[in-house]
């Protein structure tokens, strides 16, 4: 950081984008601490660069690429199912933003099946339903083409509607 | 009102309301500003550190040969210092490299392309740079062609005799023919020991426990290591059930560090070293050598046990297994795109010379008994059970058998021609069922236990670590 301003700048991104890219991790690692965690490592890494991504005015889609990047690479560990199993165990009554009526158990079954796909797949869908955002973008934040987008995607959603059809009604 | 999930367009708008009612309210607990800026300098602090030690040795790298070159006349070419990767290994000490909260290994964290690469760094092998530059002699062959092989493996796979491994069901090993319970409370990992023993990670994610030596008779000899809740946990034995080693990750917690510890198989510490980076994994054990991986910094380690230093290892690479009997160890590098990568197997009894090198989808994970295959898995099957499991021969770098199930847990050799394979079937339905099944390199497949019902979305069966 070169002045005071940059330095503003700088807080004032993270205060307004904090919650979406935790939200973010918290889809990609299933953990809402260990989302934060991955939410603070892009943001310093951001901060080192500040200067420079701020210039691309793709400064979150940036936060979001090294999110996933430092994903697949750091977040390979062996107790990686277990901590997923292990949120679905701990959270399921207790997880935020409870669905209306109408979709209640239903939807809920559907949140928990998405927790269930492989981390690409679930960046995926998070990229596309939850951040609306076009193949072409997801793209670039997965680092792939948007064939693999379109595969990571039709796999997720071929998964989970064949999981949907085994909830009873 | 009733929706068919079945509908394509239906689906998608249920995702997203989903994803929308599951997510919108969940945020960050304080204002990271503080946070990250604090573990930027960190990361800032590290690479000038790094940088630092490796430029100083860099000049002298440079200076050396120059100032041959004048003393042997003008009209010969100066020496060409070796590459920056090559200089970067000789800079490798004891006191500079070892990855501690003290002494803060080298960091190139990956980053976006697009945008610029990482700076500082020490001349590795830059984020997208598949290729290791050490390695760069030994031509890389291409291991995205199509499988020699394909076999899919189903539930009802014709029964076989047992191979000689050890496995796990519910709180029960199964060894050498003898099944015993294990006096432990919530069996996650067993690895073989000599004379029967084993080891246990009896400890669960949410409540941490120990790691533990039981006996042939499954009962508990000694606790070694306590794990706190929530810390990761690895283990790997040696060849001859003799050894073994401890790794306790940290979660990325300020202040403290991961801690690795080597036992005898009556539970003496061997060697032990704290406040490691958390960013380590466990590849093996070569006699009185520990090897470990750093997949953030791409960065392979190796843990002298005699004298209790740990050292930079290799350039080709983040070293993912080992192999003690034939003295291989296999690297991996991911491309920034983390589409695929390139291998190399390194030959670990001398001076970590690469002596095969392949490149693609195949992430390697353990080698064959012969060390003339790798087990692994194409890069893109990340997740709980992996629905492809290849085969490869280091000699070709090709895909010699691709496996294709519903999932696979675990695999490894058995022998030099056969891989064990730890199965779900149609996992995430109803009913689904786990056994553990053997392929041969020739694709017959055969189940040695019969197939039990998944319990809490976990599978029952588990093949013991017997590294």
């Amino acid at each position: 950081m070169q002045t005071p301003q940059d330095e503003d700048d700088f807080a004032a991104f993270v205060r307004a984008r904090q919650d979406a890219l935790v939200r973010f991790g918290y889809l990609l690692t299933g953990d809402r601490m260990s989302g934060e965690d991955l939410t603070q490592t892009a943001l310093a890494k951001l901060y080192l660069k500040w200067e420079t991504i701020r210039a691309s005015e793709a400064v979150e889609a940036w936060v979001r690429k090294v999110m996933v990047n430092e994903h697949t690479t750091w977040w390979r560990r062996a107790w990686r199912h277990r901590e997923r199993l292990d949120f679905d165990t701990a959270h399921s009554d207790t997880r935020p933003g409870s669905l209306g009526s109408d979709h209640g158990p239903v939807d809920d079954d559907l949140w928990r099946q998405v927790m269930t796909l492989p981390p690409r797949q679930r960046a995926a869908v998070a990229l596309r339903y939850y951040e609306d955002l076009t193949e072409a973008q997801t793209a670039e934040i997965l680092g792939c083409s948007i064939g693999t987008v379109k595969s990571q995607t039709h796999r997720a959603l071929a998964s989970l509607r064949t999981k949907l059809e085994e909830v009873p009604a | 009102m009733t929706t068919d999930p079945t509908n394509h367009d239906d689906l998608e708008r249920r995702l997203g309301a989903a994803l929308h009612g599951g997510l919108d309210r969940v945020g960050a607990t304080s204002d990271l500003t503080g946070p990250a800026v604090a573990r930027s300098r960190r990361i800032r602090r590290n690479r000038s550190l790094a940088t630092g030690a490796v430029a100083a040795v860099a000049v002298l790298a440079v200076a050396t040969p120059l100032a041959w070159s004048s003393l042997r006349g003008t009209d010969e070419k100066p020496f060409v210092p070796a590459s920056s990767s090559q200089t970067e290994l000789r800079t490798s000490s004891p006191t500079t490299s070892v990855p501690t909260q003290s002494e803060p290994a080298t960091s190139t964290p990956p980053a976006p392309t697009s945008t610029g690469s990482a700076t500082g760094g020490t001349g590795s092998a830059a984020p997208g740079t598949a290729v290791p530059p050490a390695a760069d002699a030994v031509p890389a062959s291409d291991n995205d062609a199509p499988p020699a092989r394909v076999v899919t493996v189903t539930s009802s796979a014709p029964r076989g005799a047992a191979p000689d491994t050890a496995w796990t069901f519910d709180d029960t090993v199964t060894r050498d023919g003898r099944t015993t319970t294990l006096a432990v409370g919530s069996q996650w990992s067993y690895s073989a020991l000599a004379d029967g023993r084993g080891v246990v990670i009896d400890a669960t994610w949410d409540r941490g426990g120990s790691v533990r030596i039981v006996d042939a008779a499954g009962r508990s000899v000694t606790d070694v290591v306590a794990v706190p809740a929530k810390h990761a946990t690895q283990v790997a034995v040696n060849a001859a059930g003799t050894r073994f080693t401890v790794l306790v990750n940290v979660p990325s917690t300020p202040g403290t560090g991961a801690m690795i510890t080597t036992f005898d198989a009556d539970g003496a510490v061997v060697a032990s070293k704290r406040n490691l980076l958390h960013a380590v994994d466990l590849a093996g054990i070569v006699g009185d050598r520990v090897f470990l991986g750093n997949k953030e910094v791409r960065r392979s380690y190796v843990w002298d046990l005699g004298t209790n230093v740990i050292d930079r290892y290799t350039d080709a690479g983040v070293v993912r297994a080992v192999n003690e009997r034939t003295r291989q160890a296999v690297t991996f590098t991911t491309n920034a795109d983390s589409t695929s990568g390139c291998l190399s197997v390194l030959d670990v009894s001398g001076d970590a010379r690469v002596v095969a090198r392949s490149c693609g989808a195949f992430v390697p994970t353990g080698f064959s008994p012969d060390g003339r295959h790798l087990v692994g898995h194409p890069i893109e099957t990340d997740g709980y059970a992996a629905a492809v499991t290849d085969v490869l021969d280091v000699a070709t770098g090709r895909i010699v058998l691709r496996l294709k199930g519903a999932g696979f847990l675990d695999t490894r050799f058995v022998d030099d021609v056969t891989v064990a394979l730890g199965l779900v079937h149609q996992y995430g339905r109803p009913g689904t069922v786990s056994n553990l099944q053997t392929c041969t390199l020739a694709g017959a497949c055969t189940q040695f236990v019969d197939a039990a019902p998944m319990s809490d979305d976990t599978a029952r069966y588990r093949l013991a670590r017997q590294d």
